[in-house]
């Protein structure tokens, strides 16, 4: 059997993020600056982030017991990023 | 015979010479210890983990090389005693393999900064201080330069007399309290974000590097 899990990273509320700034910058300067684009809606903030697929094989609680460990022990840095584990599916 | 200092080299570590060219301008016989090997700890004076772009800074600086076989002889290394001094990525591992506490993030600017910054230093450490001036001028070459460390963090880090190097004047990356370089409590280990190393004759811009090592 095999499991497909997600863990997306962001860094933590408080800690600057400058790429997710960068980004939010240019967005609203070059992409949601037209009359068109006011639709009711206005983008007022963006964090950036990681994302990883990992491919388990063997039962589902265990993978994502080692799905937890990789992203505590390596994939996100527990002072500045927080993360979530998801399980997308079987395959 | 001449001490030897042992220098830790990645994948993309590319400060590695210039501290053997240092070291042994100050008299020291060196030896590149590789990444995947370990290392016995009576051999060596002093270790230096350089800097440059370990495993090409994938996932975060230094957070590949800090999970690597070498790093296990410097934790032994580090419990016998041993001094060891992390320089710019050779920092960033130092805190990813939480050796040294805080993390270092992306500048303020958001830019790799390549200038000479002023210095000024608060304690003296262990070993890597051979009469370093409380007042010193060193380059700098980073995109993640930005120290970082919660609350009790930095408490603990003011407490303990563990704040080694701010940044005078203009503080280059946006650095939490000006912070450029942190020592251990018992000032054995130590992480600097300029580099010393690029600065030890006048021909190459500056001499206050010298007296580190």
């Amino acid at each position: 059997m095999m499991h497909l899990i997600a863990i997306a990273i962001l860094p933590k509320d408080g800690v600057l993020d400058t790429q997710g700034r960068a980004i939010h910058q240019t967005l609203k300067r070059e992409i949601f600056n037209s009359p068109e684009s006011a639709i009711g809606a206005s983008l007022s903030d963006l964090r950036f982030g990681r994302y990883a697929e990992l491919i388990f094989e063997g039962n589902k609680e265990a993978s994502l017991k080692q799905a937890e460990i990789a992203a505590e022990k390596i994939l996100a840095n527990s002072l500045t990023e927080k993360y979530t584990v998801q399980y997308l599916r079987e395959i | 015979m001449k001490e030897t200092i042992g220098i830790i080299r990645f994948p993309g570590s590319n400060c590695d010479y210039d501290v053997m060219h240092w070291a042994q301008a100050r008299g020291y016989q060196t030896r590149f210890i590789w990444y995947q090997d370990s290392f016995q700890k009576t051999e060596y004076s002093g270790i230096v983990v350089p800097g440059g772009f370990s495993f090409g800074d994938y996932l975060r600086s230094g957070a590949l090389a800090a999970r690597s076989t070498v790093m296990n002889s410097i934790r032994e290394y580090v419990s016998y005693g041993g001094p060891v001094l992390g320089i710019c990525n050779g920092f960033q591992i130092l805190t990813e393999a939480h050796i040294l506490p805080g993390a270092l993030l992306h500048n303020n600017s958001n830019r790799f900064l390549d200038s000479w910054v002023s210095l000024r230093k608060h304690t003296k450490i262990s070993f890597f201080d051979k009469g370093i001036s409380e007042n010193l001028r060193l380059p700098i070459a980073h995109g993640e330069g930005r120290f970082f460390i919660d609350t009790e963090g930095l408490k603990r880090l003011q407490d303990q007399d563990q704040i080694w190097m701010t940044y005078e004047g203009e503080n280059p990356n946006g650095s939490l309290s000006n912070i450029a370089g942190i020592c251990s409590a018992d000032k054995k280990v130590a992480g600097l974000m300029p580099h010393p190393e690029r600065a030890y004759k006048q021909y190459l811009g500056g001499i206050d590097g010298e007296f580190f090592i």
